[in-house]
This record gives structure tokens, C-alpha cells and sequence, in this order.
């Protein structure tokens, strides 16, 4: 069972992804609600899956990727927004994430295309 | 011999022999009353008019008076001798004769002074005189047996044919009635004359008419009387007989009077000033109403009275113009009265002497006007003039007092002098350009004249093979002029251009700089209520130092803060007493030896100034700060102007930012808020329906419960976020019910007073709105105040809006992007916002918006 870290700066969204991912059979292993602190708990919890908001409160999601790709053992990032994808031009590509994920279309099914 | 002297030659012998014969014939009479005395009268009387006739006619050939005195003496002569007659026939003729001199004199009074009869009544009086002398008089003779009352001692009476004393006495009462009545007529006559005669008339009449008169009323007295007293009659008749001599010497002594008068006149008019000379002519002429006209004006004279009005030369009815010539040149004219025609050698005299009067006056104004010629042509020389040869020597030298002398001399070589080398081989070449062409050369250079820098303007002449002229002429002024318009001209179009502001000022700087021959100038504007002062045009030669644009200093101690107290353009020279320390230290640090502050003025209030230098040992030239103070009081209005376009632009900046931030503010709203809720709904939606055909309702319907409140609170954001854009209650209700729906939101008390119950125009209600917005949120943001008070007024046809707090004050318009919004808002409405907020006293921001 896959493990997945969720982080956002609204908490009515974290809760609903929780319930989502938890429903379609993975373990949520944490939340943050910014940046630094997603940083810092990916490093420590080791997800399998980080479910990344592209805007947060101090710093973009393409950064945190970034940040987190050093990691001793680097989670696989799926980015997410309310935007469309086509907002972010080649930015999610060049992030080294492995897809980008509509909140509004967020799903099982979308998910397991992606980790699949 | 001439027709003066033959009236001599004639008249004379005639008169003596007539005149010896009657006076003898009288003498010696039997039947003349008093022989001798008689034949004194006769030869006094006779003699008299005679006399005054020849010289009367002598003087006057073309008057009849002389001719009429004449004739009355002859008449006189022959009446006489005829009486005297011991022959009857003789005798009766010269009976019928006797009233025949009393005629001419009548007709002599009545013609006086021309010798023609004026008017027909003269001629009517004249014509029935000699009637009445002729005719009429010898009616009588043929029934009056003793016409003269000398009988039995005079001879008898050759016609008398009736010796009826009723005859006689009807015919005698009868003709002596005519004769009183015709003699009180012509005394009535000469009486009106004199009455309606001009004062110059008067004089020419008044002792001939008066004497004539005298004598008529005598013998109108004499015959008159006769009936009634023998005695009177005889009495009457020898007075008349010896007024009638002083007629013709009342005549003579009329014409001496003149020739009298004229040896006076050349002199008169010599010492008399040239403005009294119509006074002195009048004097002369003896009429006051004479008029003197000078001349002017080739080829139709045109003519000036003596104040210099012109004049039409008309001789008007009563008066006549008499030339005034010299030697066949016309210089003016006399009007005078008609009368003065009776002595036409006065006029001539006074004519003559005039001629010389007005010809000296006239010489003496040509040599003023001359003298004014010669000082204007002064006045235009040139500054200098120099006379050179090709190979440069100086043939002559000529300079005006006012400039200092070229330090050349004649005979010397212009490439010897010590002027600047560049302006000597200059002149040179002109001056040799001018001898090539032959034609005028011009050329112009700046030279240091007295240590003064001048332009000069130089007209190079030729004159012959090898010379040619300099003339030199200071256009210093002329020059400075032409700068300065086009200095201006540069400026006024940067700013018209829409250059940026900091190219304008720099150019004012420069051009400032560079009319003043400164070095370094500096555009200043005052800031912070005049306390600071900060650069923001410089110009500068190079390798001068100077001051950046943008840098700040303290106003203290400047020659600017001197030009802001005073107003006036202000010079400060290093080591002079009016330099305070501060100045001096900066001189010292920029190297400045003088300098010169003009002011600059913007919106009525001095602005800031310019500030130009010279460095090194130089200084200004004398008064050089108020030559520049004209041209940069023009250069404060483009200043102003730029300073207007200047906020303009800002404030459209700041319009624009806004705007930009409030679309980045709504976007981020949307994204943050409603959009958020939105997907967590959808996203709860779709985990519900899955739970749903997995069958496990409760977690579904917890889902769908959360997705509900979720998408109440999506809509209650979009809600707030569409008032923010615009509130529909302030465009549908108005801006009472707006502003009471932004108090019933805001997180603290706040009252509302004066909510208008009209509506004010859609731009006016939303800076309104948008102030009390911006104000209210200021409050709960800084002011940590308790309540606030809003209040909406109108006066004098402006909307005024009020929002005053209890809070900590101390807001800063600047610092508050939010309030510089509003200012921006209420002044694209004309309006004004105010904000006071000293610390600890709350805050209170009103704005004033016209309602038109």
C-alpha cells in the first residue's frame, strides 16, 4: 500500500483528498500546509507520494519538488492546482514530477494512471 | 514824368489862379459881408480841400477821395469868385453855384474812405444831393428878388421873373425844408456808418465823418434857422464855414498818422519775440481781429496759425489776406480786416517787416531742426569706426565716448594690437572680402570691451582700392535678446513634447547655464515645507563638478533659501561678507568663485531656483542675476507646466498600478476562495457517489453534508468579492443604503449622519462609497479605534464626505497605497481630499467632489 504525504494551504481540501485517497486504498501518512513544513515532514515520513498544491502560502510547489528530490529517498510528486495545467506552460514537466493532477479531476482512477 | 506829378502840374497853376482871383475878388467886393474875412475863408477853405486832394491822390491814385477834395475846393474857388461878381449874370450863375461844394462834400463824407459809394442808399443820397444843389437850389432864383440878402449892394438877379414875396417865401421855406431834411439824413447816415464800423474802421473814420457830420448838422442848423432867426442862421453858417477847413486837415492828419506808424514798424517787430508777432501786427495794424499764418508746404502752400494749427486760407466776408513775400518767396499771409485796405502802405510796411520777421524765425527753426538732425545722426553713431588698409594699418579711428577706447592707434597695424588673434585675422578677411566684391561685408564677434563681453556687430565698407571702413556697433543686447528667445523656445518645446521631466529640467538648467556664460548650473526645487531642497536638472561644462541629480541638502544657510525669503534673484561672491558658512563650505568643495540664484516660480508660489556658477577666479559680470530673472520667470511657466504634467502622469500611473493590483487582488481572491471550495465540493461529490454505489450511505451522506456547507461558503465569497467589485446596492439603491451596508459589515460601531436621500451623480456616489470603504478598512487595519463616525454633506454644489475615528491617528497619505488611490479618485472628479491625523487625536479624511 502506497503512501502518500498531502499538502495544502486549505484545509477543506486536504480533507476531502484524504478521504478520496483513503477510499481508493492508500495511506495517508501526513499533511502540511505550506512549503518548509511540507519539506521538512516528506524528509522525516518518507511518503511514497506527495500530493503537491502548485500555490502555497510561502513558496511555489515546483520549488518544493525540487527540494524534496534531494531527499535521501525522493517521493514520486504529483502536483495539483484548481488552475489547468495549461497555466503552468513546461513548468510542471521540468519540475521532475510525475504528472499534474486538476483538483477538480482529481480521482482513483486518475491517480493510478499516473503511479501506475 | 510821372502820373503822380502831372496831377501837380495840372491842378496847381488852375488852383492858384482861381483860388488868387476869388480871394482878391472877395477882398475887395462892394457887396460880400465881411470882405477880408470872407476871402480868408474862402482861400482856407479852397486851398485846404485842394491840398489834402492832391496829396490825397498823390498817395492814393486809385482813390476818388482826392479827386472829390479836389473838386470841392474848385467848386469852392468858383462859387466864390462867381458871387463876388459885379456882373449880374456872372452873379446870379455863381448864386446857383453856392450850394454846389456842399454836394461833393456830401458825396465826399459818403464815399470816405475808398472814393466809392458803398451801398445804394449812398448813391441815392449822393444823386439827390446834387440834385438838390443844382436843380432844386436855383428854383428859387426866379421869384427872390435878393437870393443872398445883400441887396441893393449886390447886382441884380438875372433870372428873376417874379418879384412875389409869396412866391419867395414858399419857394424859399420850401427848398431850405428839403435841404434840412436831406443833410439830417446824411448826418443819420454817417452816424449808422460809424456805429456799425469795425474798431480798425473806426479809426480811418472817426475824425473826417465827425468833422463832416459837425459841419452838416451847422448847416442844416444854419439853414433851418433862417426863418426863425437871422442871427443863429448867420451864426450856424460861419461855424460850419470854419469846421468845414478842418475836414481836409482832419484827412491830412489821418494820413501822417500812418506814415507815423510805419517808421515804427521794422523795429517793433525786430525786438519782439517770434510768438508775439501776430500780437505786434495787430498792435500795428491797429485791428485786434489780424491773423498771421506761416507757410509751409511744397509745391501747394499749406499755412499754420501762430499756435500751429493748420489753417484754410479764406479771406471771409469783411476781411482780406494780405501775402507776406520776400524777395518773390511766399512765407505767409495777414488776415485782416477790409478797412486796413485804405492804407496799403501800412500793410505793405507791416507785410515787409513781417517777410523779414517770418523768413529770421524760419531760418531759426531750419537751424534748429538741423541741430536736431545733426544730434540724432549722433546719437546713431556707430561705437566705433576704423579706416584700414588691406595690410591692416589704421588710417583712422573714430569712437563714441560711451564705449572704452580701442587700445590702437593711428598709424598702427590692427595685427600688432593686442586683440584676440582668431577676431583680428577674422576682420581682416572680411574686410578684404568687402574689397574683392565691393560690396558691404558684415560679421559678428564676441569681444571684452572694458571688461565687460560684448557682441559686436561689425559693417565693413569699401572705400577706394586698398581701404575700407569698420564699423563697429555694440548689439550686445539685440544678441542677448535672440538667445534668450531661443533658449526659451527650446524649452517650451521639450515641454510641449512630452519630454520626461528630467530631461526638461535639465535643459533649463543648461540653458540658464549657458546664457549666463556659467559653468555649472543647478535646477532646485524646495521640499518638505522648503526645509530641504533637491536637485532634479543639472548641466555642467566639462570637468566641472557639480551636484547629482536627485541629491538632497538642507536649505539652510543657501543662496536659495535667500531667493525663497526674499523673492528676489540673489549673487554670492566667494569671500564676501554675505557668504554664511554653509555656502562657503560648499563653494569650497564644488570650487565655486560666484554664483547666481534666480527664483522659480510654479502656481504662484516660488518653486525652487536656479543656481549657476563659475568657478576657478571668475565671477559674473555687475547685475547679471536680474538679467536672467526675466527669462526665468518665463521658464517657470513651462516648469509649471512640466510640474503639472508631471502629477498627471503620476497620478495616471498610480491609476493604472491600481487597477492592475485590484484585477491580481480579485484573481487571487477568486483562486483563494471560492475556486477552492468549489473543487473540494467537487471532489467531495465524486467520493460521495463512489461511497454511494459501494453502499455505504453514511460516509456519503457525511460527504455530501460537508460538500454543502462547502459550496454556502463558495457563495457567500463570490458574494463579497462581486460587492467589492462594484456594490449593486450603491448602483440600485443608492449611496444610503451602500454606506449602510458597509457600516452593518464593519468590525466596529459605526454611525452614520447626513445620508443623503437624493441621488447624487453614479461618479460622485462611487468615490464616495469607495472613500468610506477605504477609510473604514484603514480604520480596523491602523487606527485601533473604537467607533467611527461618517457623515455626508453638500455645499456650494459639492458632495463633502467625512470619516473621522477616535483612533491612534498618525496615518501617513503617502505611506498608504489605499489612500493615494483615493486622492487619485476624488481629484480625476475635481475634487480634494484631505487627511488629518495627528498622533494620539484620531483620524479624520475628508474629500470634497463636485456634484455638476
Amino acid at each position: 500500500m502506497k503512501t502518500f504525504l498531502v499538502v495544502d494551504d486549505h484545509p477543506s481540501f486536504r480533507r476531502t483528498a484524504r478521504a478520496l485517497l483513503e477510499d481508493e486504498g492508500y495511506e495517508v501518512v501526513g499533511e502540511a500546509a505550506d512549503g518548509a513544513s511540507a519539506i521538512e515532514v516528506a524528509a522525516s515520513l518518507e511518503p511514497d507520494v506527495v500530493l503537491l498544491d502548485i500555490y502555497l502560502p510561502d513558496m511555489e510547489g515546483f520549488e518544493v519538488a525540487k527540494a524534496m528530490r534531494t531527499n535521501g529517498k525522493p517521493p514520486t510528486i504529483i502536483l495539483t492546482s484548481s488552475r489547468d495545467s495549461d497555466d503552468f506552460g513546461t513548468l510542471v514537466e521540468r519540475s521532475g514530477a510525475r504528472g499534474f493532477i486538476a483538483k477538480s479531476d482529481l480521482s482513483g482512477p486518475a491517480l493510478a494512471a499516473l503511479l501506475e | 514824368m510821372s502820373r503822380t506829378t502831372r496831377i501837380w502840374v495840372l491842378v496847381v497853376p488852375f488852383a492858384v489862379a482861381l483860388g488868387a482871383a476869388a480871394t482878391a475878388l472877395t477882398a475887395t467886393s462892394g457887396h460880400v459881408d465881411v470882405p477880408r474875412l470872407s476871402a480868408s475863408l474862402v482861400a482856407l477853405t479852397g486851398t485846404s480841400f485842394i491840398t489834402a486832394g492832391l496829396i490825397a491822390r498823390t498817395r492814393r491814385p486809385s482813390n476818388r477821395t482826392g479827386l472829390l477834395l479836389i473838386a470841392v475846393g474848385f467848386a469852392w474857388f468858383i462859387s466864390a469868385l462867381l458871387t463876388a461878381s459885379e456882373n449880374s449874370v456872372l452873379w446870379t450863375l455863381g448864386v446857383s453855384l453856392t450850394a454846389v461844394p456842399a454836394g461833393f462834400l456830401v458825396h465826399l463824407l459818403l464815399a470816405y474812405p475808398s472814393g466809392r459809394l458803398q451801398t445804394r442808399w449812398d448813391l441815392g443820397l449822393v444823386v439827390a444831393g446834387y440834385f438838390l444843389v443844382t436843380v432844386a437850389h436855383a428854383v428859387h432864383l426866379p421869384v427872390d428878388p435878393d437870393p443872398l440878402g445883400c441887396s441893393p449892394d449886390c447886382p441884380d438877379n438875372a433870372v428873376l421873373v417874379s418879384d412875389s414875396e409869396n412866391f419867395r417865401l414858399f419857394a424859399v421855406s420850401f427848398i431850405q425844408l428839403v435841404a434840412v431834411v436831406y443833410l439830417l439824413l446824411v448826418v443819420m447816415r454817417l452816424v449808422g456808418r460809424w456805429k456799425h464800423a469795425s474798431p480798425a474802421a473806426r479809426r480811418v473814420l472817426a475824425p473826417v465823418l465827425l468833422a463832416g457830420a459837425a459841419t452838416m448838422l451847422l448847416f442844416a442848423v444854419s439853414v433851418g434857422s433862417q426863418p426863425f432867426s437871422e442871427t443863429v442862421a448867420v451864426a450856424a453858417g460861419w461855424i460850419a464855414s470854419i469846421v468845414l477847413i478842418e475836414v481836409p486837415f482832419l484827412f491830412l492828419w489821418g494820413l501822417l498818422q500812418s506814415r507815423l506808424a510805419r517808421a515804427d514798424i521794422s523795429r517793433a517787430l525786430a525786438e519782439e519775440p517770434a510768438g508775439g508777432v501776430q500780437e505786434r501786427i495787430r498792435e500795428l495794424l491797429r485791428d485786434p481781429t489780424a491773423e498771421l499764418f506761416y507757410e509751409y508746404g511744397q509745391p501747394h502752400p499749406r499755412y499754420l496759425d501762430v499756435d500751429g494749427r493748420p489753417r484754410v486760407l479764406i479771406a471771409e466776408a469783411g476781411r482780406t489776406i494780405t501775402l507776406v513775400e520776400r524777395q518773390g518767396r511766399s512765407l505767409g499771409a495777414i488776415a485782416h480786416d477790409d478797412a486796413l485796405l485804405e492804407e496799403p502802405e501800412l500793410l505793405q510796411q507791416v507785410a515787409a517787416a513781417v517777410a523779414l520777421e517770418v523768413e529770421r524765425d524760419q531760418n531759426l527753426r531750419a537751424l534748429q531742426a538741423s541741430e536736431r538732425r545733426s544730434r540724432a545722426l549722433l546719437d546713431a553713431l556707430p561705437d566705433k569706426m576704423f579706416r584700414l588698409r588691406a595690410d591692416g594699418v589704421i588710417l583712422d579711428l573714430q569712437e563714441n565716448d560711451q564705449m572704452s577706447p580701442a587700445r590702437m592707434t593711428v598709424g598702427s597695424n590692427v595685427y600688432d594690437g593686442d586683440g584676440r588673434p582668431e577676431i583680428t585675422n577674422r576682420v581682416m578677411a572680411v574686410g578684404r572680402q568687402a574689397l574683392a566684391t565691393g560690396e558691404l561685408q558684415t560679421m559678428e564677434w564676441d569681444g571684452e570691451i572694458g571688461g565687460e563681453l560684448l557682441h559686436l556687430e561689425g559693417r565693413f565698407i569699401p572705400s577706394g582700392e586698398d581701404e575700407f571702413y569698420v564699423v563697429v556697433r555694440d548689439v550686445t543686447k539685440r544678441k542677448r535678446q535672440e538667445l534668450e528667445k531661443a533658449a526659451l523656445h527650446r524649452v517650451a518645446l521639450a515641454v510641449a513634447s512630452e519630454a520626461p521631466s528630467a530631461q526638461v529640467f535639465d535643459l533649463v538648467a543648461e540653458e540658464v547655464g549657458r546664457l549666463l556664460g556659467s559653468h555649472s548650473a543647478h535646477l532646485i526645487r524646495y521640499e518638505n515645507n522648503a526645509s530641504e531642497a533637491v536637485i532634479v536638472g543639472a548641466w555642467r561644462k566639462e570637468g566641472i563638478p557639480g551636484w547629482p541629480v536627485g541629491r538632497r541638502y538642507p536649505m539652510q544657510g543657501t543662496a536659495s533659501e535667500v531667493v525663497l525669503q526674499t523673492g528676489e534673484p540673489v549673487r554670492r561672491d566667494r569671500g564676501e561678507s554675505n557668504v554664511p558658512p554653509e555656502l562657503a563650505a560648499v563653494m569650497q568643495e564644488l570650487g565655486i568663485n560666484s554664483l547666481v540664484a534666480v527664483p522659480v516660480t510654479g502656481a504662484g508660489q516660488i518653486w525652487g531656483s536656479v543656481v549657476a556658477s563659475l568657478t576657478g577666479t571668475e565671477s559674473f559680470p555687475p547685475r547679471v542675476e536680474q538679467r536672467i530673472a526675466a527669462f526665468t520667470q518665463l521658464v517657470s511657466l513651462a516648469v509649471a507646466n512640466e510640474e503639472a504634467r508631471e502629477q498627471l502622469a503620476s497620478s495616471r500611473a498610480r491609476l493604472v498600478s491600481a487597477s492592475d493590483k485590484e484585477r491580481r487582488r480579485l484573481e487571487r481572491n477568486l483562486h483563494d476562495g471560492a475556486q477552492q471550495r468549489l473543487v473540494s465540493v467537487s471532489v467531495a461529490l465524486r467520493l460521495a457517489e463512489a461511497k454511494l454505489q459501494k453502499a455505504r450511505a453514511e460516509e456519503a451522506a457525511d460527504l455530501m453534508a460537508e460538500a454543502n456547507a462547502e459550496l454556502g461558503l463558495a457563495l457567500e465569497e463570490l458574494r463579497e468579492l462581486a460587492r467589492g467589485i462594484h456594490p449593486a446596492v450603491l448602483t440600485e439603491r443608492g449611496l444610503g443604503p451602500a454606506l449602510a451596508s458597509l457600516a452593518d459589515r464593519a468590525p466596529l460601531p459605526v454611525s452614520l449622519e447626513g445620508l443623503p436621500g437624493d441621488r447624487l451623480p453614479g461618479r460622485v456616489e462611487a468615490a464616495a462609497y469607495y472613500v468610506v470603504s477605504e477609510a473604514l478598512a484603514n480604520v480596523a487595519k491602523y487606527a485601533h479605534a473604537s467607533a467611527v463616525t461618517v457623515r455626508i454633506g453638500r455645499q456650494d454644489g459639492r458632495a463633502v464626505i467625512e470619516v473621522l475615528d477616535d483612533g491612534v491617528g498618525g496615518a501617513n497619505p503617502r505611506l498608504g497605497s489605499g489612500l493615494n488611490g483615493l486622492t487619485d479618485r476624488v481629484e480625476a472628479l475635481d475634487g480634494e481630499l484631505r487627511i488629518v491625523s495627528p498622533p494620539g487625536q484620531g483620524t479624520a479624511i475628508r474629500a470634497e467632489i463636485p456634484c455638476q
